[in-house]
């Protein structure tokens, strides 16, 4: 689903805010995700604050940033279709 | 699949407990070793870790507590007393029992848990309010690490494809990497590939770890123990270390492997070898069996015929069958070692509730024995443990005053002898009391007062269903159950049991087993139109036996083979088939462990892959015959116990007339 939204230019956000954990295997899904939509010009990201825990697992597992970008939460409203991710 | 790694997870961790149970009964009798201390703590940081990482929480969190203690004594802050011991051995039975009810099978016993729990915070000083948390719950549970110097270590960790899948979560290895002491992780993305491309469960990511701890490069691969087998792993020093301070282990560390203490610490043994579960093992056996039967038959209907084409392949068939039939028996078999280990725990638990001093030892344990012997001697060689350990070793007191060593001795002994083992449980105890046995036979009508018996006939009481010198019924023996069902399994595994005792000296108790329930080499033998088997590896050589040679021995079974003097048994006299004696007859020599005796036969056939079938309960009093096997025409052939053979028949000479004692009688 992600790969279609992303294709088609569809602005895609991840709602991270009510995740409280997240594996590599998301990590890796939302990072091939990000690059993807860069080099296809396609607007991916993650509204408001990231999660301190998520935070956190990104730092324990070693990915100095963050891959996705972050966009103020307001901004949700204006983006359509969203892709949550609270694995 | 994650199941299948769950389940990977419970038979390690089995073996990773058997491991610390040995380690911390060798850590009771020397307290102070810190090579044990370190490999207790390490199995229980193991069991803890990964524990968590494939989900059993319960096990981790209760582990952590015990691996606390021991981080206290590894640290000299709490003493590896005999009373922590205990405690840690308590823990091993209840993470047996959550094993057990992850698998489905009994419940945990909350009370016992919460017990040890409170004793160990008694014992460490932790407050009862901090509560157990798993190892993945916080970093704030990180042990202090070991002492001495902190060196700075790289740890690249390549996952393999299909780490994720198995349900294996890095980031709960980094956690236990900081508890260990400071930990950088460096990730590397440049394997991951274009979102159309991307495989989820797959596992692209690899890492290179900073990690500075005192550790040693043992206890940082323990880390990884679990995922081992599916990851690249390289552990080296970050930075040179001082020429002073550097340890062999330091200095190769990447190479070195613990010699002791850690199974499977040898990637390349653990990357060539799988997990198969025992009853596709078995299942393998039967098949093979049925091979050999039909195999057998190819090569009579070949040798009936003519066709050398056919010959050919039936010879090929053989050779093959030969092959894989060595193959599929030999990953059935398992050292000794194991099995004797596991019963220094019974000897531990005995000698505190009887108040008596014991030391287990065992010589052999890299003897070799069918799995399916194996889960079979476990329940005798607990009797006979028990028996000895109630009514064979004294309390120190009494042998104090014998004038021997307070500290009792049982000791295990194994070795192969042709296509048996012979295990020995020997004790330094009392010895059977002869006059005590024979009174309470008498007591009970099994002789009468004035039979004269011969010490192997007074031991062979012991053997008799509900017989027990004991006037006291207690927890351990004493309700002569024992001996009896040690007899009774002997003889279900077609093996013997005998005793020799001396007053004051001990006892041993002598278990002959044999090698294998399935498939043995065997040597077809004629006597008359009958066809037997014996072990092939008894056998020694086979030389011609005329009349004239049985008239030059003025009728005594006595053959010369090149001047030694061997006894023989006619077999057809033995098993009074009534024939007619040829002129020229074949002795087979073979080893027993009477000495060398001959066998006297009509006709050695050739050799004979031997499919063993069980005669069943009917012919359960007939010890002079093993079994029986199917011939590829489809006849059967009776097996042979050379051994049992020799000692009837010695027997048979020794004994009075009036005992009454016969051969059994074969159909000519």
């Amino acid at each position: 689903m992600i790969t279609d939204a992303i294709s088609s230019r569809k602005p895609v956000l991840v709602d991270l805010a009510g995740a409280t954990d997240l594996d590599v295997t998301a990590m890796q899904l939302l990072w091939a995700a990000a690059r993807e939509a860069e080099r296809s010009g396609a607007s991916f990201a993650v509204p408001g604050a990231l999660p301190e825990n998520i935070d956190r697992m990104f730092r324990e597992a070693g990915l100095e940033t963050f891959p996705v970008p972050m966009v103020p939460a307001r901004q949700q409203a204006n983006c359509a279709p969203s892709e949550s991710d609270d694995d | 699949m994650i199941d299948k790694y769950k389940q990977a997870f419970q038979d390690e961790a089995r073996e990773i407990l058997l491991e610390l149970e040995s380690s911390l009964l060798e850590l009771h009798e020397r307290p102070d070793d810190a090579e044990l201390v370190g490999r207790s703590f390490r199995a229980l940081h193991t069991i803890k870790g990964s524990g968590a990482m494939f989900g059993f929480d319960q096990i981790s969190a209760f582990t952590h507590h015990v691996e606390n203690a021991f981080d206290q004594v590894r640290n000299r802050r709490l003493a590896a007393s005999p009373e922590l011991i205990s405690l840690a051995l308590a823990s091993v039975d209840q993470i047996k029992a959550m094993l057990d009810e992850a698998a489905g099978q009994g419940t945990v016993d909350a009370t016992a848990v919460a017990e040890i729990l409170a004793k160990l915070r008694a014992l460490t000083g932790t407050a009862e309010a901090q509560p157990a948390k798993p190892a993945n719950a916080s970093p704030m549970n990180a042990p202090v690490p070991v002492k001495g110097e902190a060196r700075e270590w790289r740890v690249r960790f390549s996952p393999g494809p299909d780490l994720l899948r198995n349900g294996a979560n890095p980031l709960v290895l980094f956690r236990e990497l900081r508890q260990m002491g400071s930990l950088q992780v460096r990730a590397n993305l440049t394997a991951i590939p274009a979102l159309p491309e991307l495989d989820p469960q797959r596992c692209y990511i690899s890492w290179e770890l900073l990690l500075t701890t005192s550790a040693s490069v043992e206890g940082i691969r323990d880390v990884f123990i679990f995922v081992e087998d599916n990851c690249e792993l390289a552990i080296e020093p970050a930075t040179p270390l001082p020429q002073t301070a550097a340890s062999p282990e330091i200095a190769q560390p990447a190479e070195r492997r613990s010699s002791q203490g850690r199974r499977g610490s040898d990637k390349e043994t653990q990357s060539s070898s799988i997990r198969v579960a025992a009853a596709r093992l078995d299942q393998l056996v039967g098949l093979v069996g049925q091979l050999v039967t039909v195999q057998a038959r190819l090569t009579e209907i070949a040798a009936r015929g003519e066709d050398r084409d056919i010959q050919s392949v039936a010879e090929e068939v053989e050779n093959l069958t030969a092959e894989l039939r060595d193959n599929s028996m030999s990953m059935r078999t398992q050292p000794l070692r194991a099995t004797f280990e596991r019963f220094k725990r019974l000897v531990y638990d005995l000698s505190r509730s009887l108040h008596k001093e014991v030391e287990l030892t065992y010589e052999g344990g890299d003897t070799e024995l069918d799995k399916t012997v194996i889960d079979q001697l476990n329940d005798l060689l607990m009797h006979l443990i028990r028996n000895s350990m109630d009514h064979g070793v004294e309390l120190p007191e009494v042998r104090r005053a014998a004038g021997k060593e307070p500290l009792a001795k049982i000791h295990f002994s194994a070795r192969h002898a042709g296509t048996q083992v012979l295990i020995r449980v020997s004790d330094d105890g009392k010895g059977v009391d002869r006059e005590a046995v024979k009174s309470r036979a008498v007591e009970r009508g099994l002789v009468s007062a004035d039979a004269r018996l011969s010490d192997s006939e007074i031991y062979a009481l012991l053997f008799a269903p509900g017989f027990s010198t004991a006037r006291q019924v207690t927890d351990v023996s004493g309700r002569g159950v024992g001996m009896d069902v040690v007899k009774r399994n002997v003889d279900g595994l077609r093996g013997s049991i005998d005793i020799a005792s001396q007053p004051g000296a001990g006892t041993t108790v002598t278990l002959r087993l044999p090698l294998t329930l399935a498939i043995i080499d065997g040597l077809l033998v004629r006597v008359g139109a009958a066809r037997f088997i014996m072990p092939l590896s008894n056998t020694v050589e086979c030389v011609e036996l005329t009349r004239q040679d049985i008239e030059k021995a003025g009728g005594k079974r006595l053959a010369n083979i090149r001047g030694e003097v061997i006894p023989y048994i006619d077999l057809g006299e033995y098993l009074r088939m009534n024939l007619q004696r040829p002129e020229r007859q074949q002795v087979m020599v073979a080893e027993t462990e009477h000495g060398r005796y001959g066998f006297v036969v009509d006709q050695v056939l050739g050799d004979h892959q031997t499919v063993i079938k069980n005669l069943g309960r009917l012919y359960r009093n007939i010890n002079e015959i093993s079994g029986a096997t199917i011939l590829g025409d489809g006849s059967v052939a009776l097996i042979l116990d050379l051994h049992r053979l020799v000692q009837n028949a010695i027997r048979i000479k020794s004994v009075t007339p009036q005992t009454k004692l016969q051969t059994p009688k074969v159909a000519a």
